[in-house]
Formats: structure tokens, C-alpha cells, sequence
């Protein structure tokens, strides 16, 4: 395959760059949410689950806390990002 | 045609619902913002309107999602490229089956044209010739090109309602019949008619007589060769048909093409090509000229500016008729701005003399 320079848009070329990669994460993020519906729907056609329930559940305490510590992870990964630090 | 699972759907589903936002959403606005600036009655040229959207960021946006979104689904995790190559060897086993005498005639000799090999036209990787499968992959991409002509084959049944008005033809050329789907549409609506298929994309014809073979069509001969110079017999037909081919072709091979066209056409016989020009609208020439450059198809601008009609009666044709074609049901009527291609039909008649 040749490869050339990608044509430009923006007056910052890392806004191009930026915007690509906003775009395939929201890709993935479209194709995440179509799994989790479908999945939803056959766990519920099956008798599995009600729907409802995902929406009243309620977690015990140390799952909570669990979550709250991935949150905070997710964040921070996230976010460091415009720290610009090396470490 | 294959299937690709769930998440190749969800991302190129994806995909349209940007394009559909696109088309509509961020086409009315930068349509919005060039009439605020410039006022709608003023007569502007494409110049001005560049110039007055330099500076605006729905525009940069626009026309950023017109290339990438084009360039997301051929290419990347789940592109229809990357997509197809799990399956190479299976896909071009297919395409190599033997099919019966005289459905296609292929040239490996074939000097493929500078102008069609050194780019990737429509952002296709490697271009309709590239790699053997280059056919499958322009199938797959052109049924989800654009929205409203998703999966939908009736813009071919719309071209040939045109045709059948114009003319009653027997022997029939299409020119760059790509992987068919416009001869096919040809060969099914002409029944009675012999079509003979030119493209000079080789796995496009592999793909194009295979779906043939499947269509169990009698009256289909595709044969690899340029549009320039198709080797076929002079004044051998009555009708010879090109859709979405002149815009791929710079002025030189379009004057050559239409020589061509007059030379394989017996005396009455008719020149019909489905196409784009843009009209006088200076915004809907600059939407179509940015639309080349960013999609890869260099030639859009240049066919629009050269005089097509003047090209038609220096090759000797007469009768000649530029009509605007509606692609989809409503299209040219449409009260809200959205984005389109401009379709025009070129009709043009050899003198019965
Ligand atoms: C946009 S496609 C259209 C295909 C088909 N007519 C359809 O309606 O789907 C243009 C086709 O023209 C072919 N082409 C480009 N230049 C050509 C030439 N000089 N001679 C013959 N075919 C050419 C390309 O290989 C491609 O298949």
C-alpha cells in the first residue's frame, strides 16, 4: 500500500490527529454499546435477566467500593494526560 | 457476501449515522454560514465562498468528516479492507472459477492508465485495480457510500428509465462497468439486448462475471480494456452507456472516450452517460470541488469546467442534452439543504446520415 501524507484540516495538524482518534474511539465505544444491548435483549429473551433490574440494582458495599476504585483509575489514566509531565 | 459479525456492523453502522449527521446537519450549516456572510442574492464566485469560510470551524469539521469518514470504513480495526483479508484465499479461489466461453475476456497486457493508477480513487487503498480482490472490497464500499443509496440498486433502474426513453437499443456498450452494477442492471432491464461490459479493472470483471454466472445472464460479455480504446467493432452498436465513468478520466481521456463512443456507434445510435456537473451555483461548485480533492477523485473539478458539450459535436454527435437526474425519489425536489452529488444525464445522438 503507498503511503502519503494525509491531507489536513485544522491550523494544528494535532487537531487532525486528535479528531481521528476521538472518532475511532467513539467507533469503538458505538460498537461497545451495540454488544451490550444485544446482550441485554438475549439475557432478557432467555429469562435471565429483567431489564428493569439494571436499572434498580444496587450493589453491595465492597462492590461499590471496588467500582469507585476503578473509576478513579479509569480517571486518572485518562487524565494525565494534560499533566505535561514525563512521569 | 461475507458476513463480518456484529461488531464490523455496529462500526460501519456507526459510520453512516456520521455520514447521515453530515450530509444533513454540517452541510445545512456551513450552507447556513456561507449565505450569512455573503447574502444570498449576490452573485459570488467559488473563490469568494472559500475565502469566506476560511476561517470557519464548521467547516474545517465538515470537510475533516467527509474524508475520514470515507477513509474509516475502508480502512482501520474494522475497515472492509483489514475485514476481507481473514479470507483471501477463499475469496480468490471464488473469483477464479472457471465461467463459460466468452463471458469475460480478460488482458493482462493492459496498459493501465497513469491517471487512474497513481491515485486511490474515492480513498479506496491501492485503487478498483490494486489487489485481486479490489472488486469484492468496491462492492462492499459503494452499497454503503451514501445513506440515502444504501444497499439500494434502484439508482441504475432510475438511469435505465431514462435510457428506455430515449432509445429501444439491441447492442449495447456500457463503459466502466466497474464489478457490473450498471451493466447488470442493463442486462436485466434490456433482456433482448447483447451488452458487452469495458473496464480495465480486472478483479472488478472477475466479480462482475461471477455475479453474472450466479444471475445465469445469456446476454452479458465483459471485456477488460479502456474506454479509449475498447477494440470493438466500428459501428457495432446502437447504444453505448458509461455511468460514474467520465468524472474518473481527466479532459483528454474524455474527448478520447467520446471518439471512441461515436466511432463503435452505427448511424442514429446514442451516447448516454450518467455523471456529475455542478451546475452554476457557485456554493454547489465549491461543495462538489472540495468534495473531489477530499474523496480523491481529481478529475470531478476538471470534468465540471471542461465544455462537454462542445467535446460531443466536435466528435460529430448531435442532439446533445445535459438533464439533471434524480438519483432517489425526491432528490432534485428536496426542501431542506443536504448534501448530494449532482447527477446529470448526457444524452447525445450519432447524425442518422
Ligand atoms: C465509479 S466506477 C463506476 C462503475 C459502474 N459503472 C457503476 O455504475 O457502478 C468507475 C469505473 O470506471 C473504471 N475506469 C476508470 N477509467 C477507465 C478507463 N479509462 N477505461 C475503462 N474503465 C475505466 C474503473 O475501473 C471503475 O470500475
Amino acid at each position: 500500500m503507498r503511503e502519503r501524507k494525509e491531507q489536513t484540516f485544522f491550523e494544528d495538524e494535532a487537531l487532525d490527529s486528535a479528531v481521528g482518534m476521538i472518532m475511532t474511539l467513539a467507533a469503538e465505544l458505538y460498537i461497545t454499546r451495540d454488544r451490550c444491548t444485544k446482550l441485554e435483549r438475549i439475557l432478557a429473551d432467555k429469562g435471565i435477566i429483567d431489564p428493569a433490574e439494571i436499572e434498580t440494582y444496587e450493589p453491595a458495599a465492597d462492590t461499590r467500593r471496588a467500582d469507585a476504585l476503578d473509576r478513579d483509575a479509569f480517571a486518572a489514566a485518562l487524565l494525565r494526560n494534560i499533566r505535561g509531565k514525563t512521569a | 457476501m461475507k458476513q463480518f459479525g456484529q461488531r464490523y456492523d455496529a462500526y460501519q453502522s456507526f459510520l453512516l449515522g456520521c455520514k447521515t449527521f453530515w450530509l444533513n446537519d454540517l452541510y445545512a450549516q456551513v450552507k447556513g454560514e456561507t449565505s450569512e456572510k455573503l447574502g444570498r442574492d449576490t452573485p459570488v464566485s467559488v473563490d469568494d465562498i472559500a475565502a469566506s469560510l476560511k476561517d470557519s470551524t464548521v467547516y474545517k469539521y465538515y470537510a475533516w468528516m467527509e474524508r475520514h469518514l470515507q477513509k474509516m470504513k475502508y480502512s482501520g480495526r474494522y475497515g472492509i479492507i483489514p475485514s476481507h483479508e481473514p479470507y483471501r484465499a477463499e475469496l480468490e479461489a471464488w473469483l477464479d472459477q472457471p465461467v463459460p466461453e466468452g463471458l469475460l475476456s480478460l488482458d493482462a497486457e493492459l496498459d493501465l492508465p497513469a491517471y487512474f493508477t497513481e491515485i486511490d480513487v474515492h480513498q479506496h487503498p491501492g485503487g478498483t485495480c490494486g489487489d485481486s480482490l479490489a472488486g469484492i472490497v468496491y462492492d462492499r464500499g459503494a452499497r454503503s457510500m451514501w445513506p440515502a443509496a444504501s444497499k439500494d440498486l434502484s439508482l441504475h433502474e432510475r438511469f435505465d428509465t431514462v435510457v428506455k426513453g430515449l432509445c429501444d437499443p439491441s447492442r449495447i456498450v456500457d463503459l466502466g462497468c466497474g464489478f457490473g452494477k450498471s451493466a447488470r442492471g442493463i442486462y436485466q432491464d434490456f433482456p433482448e439486448a447483447a451488452v458487452t461490459g469495458i473496464d480495465i479493472s480486472a478483479p472488478c470483471l472477475k466479480l462482475a462475471a461471477r455475479i453474472a454466472v450466479e444471475d445465469d445472464a445469456g446476454n452479458i460479455a465483459y471485456r477488460q480494456a479502456r474506454a479509449e480504446r475498447t477494440g470493438l467493432e466500428t459501428e457495432g452498436y446502437d447504444l453505448v452507456t458509461s455511468t460514474m465513468l467520465l468524472h474518473e478520466m481527466p479532459p483528454n481521456a474524455v474527448r478520447e472516450t467520446i471518439t471512441e463512443s461515436f466511432r463503435l456507434l452505427e448511424k442514429g445510435g446514442h451516447a448516454i452517460h450518467l455523471d456529475y456537473l455542478a451546475g452554476e451555483d457557485a456554493f454547489d461548485r465549491f461543495i462538489h470541488y472540495g468534495h473531489g480533492k477530499r474523496n480523491n477523485e481529481p478529475y470531478m473539478e476538471p470534468l465540471d469546467k471542461m465544455d462537454l458539450p462542445g467535446a460531443l459535436r466536435e466528435a460529430g454527435f448531435e442532439n446533445i442534452e445535459i438533464t439533471p437526474f434524480e438519483e432517489a425519489p425526491n432528490a432534485l425536489s428536496a426542501d431542506t439543504p443536504r448534501w448530494r452529488l449532482p447527477w446529470v444525464v448526457v444524452a447525445a445522438r450519432k447524425p442518422n446520415y
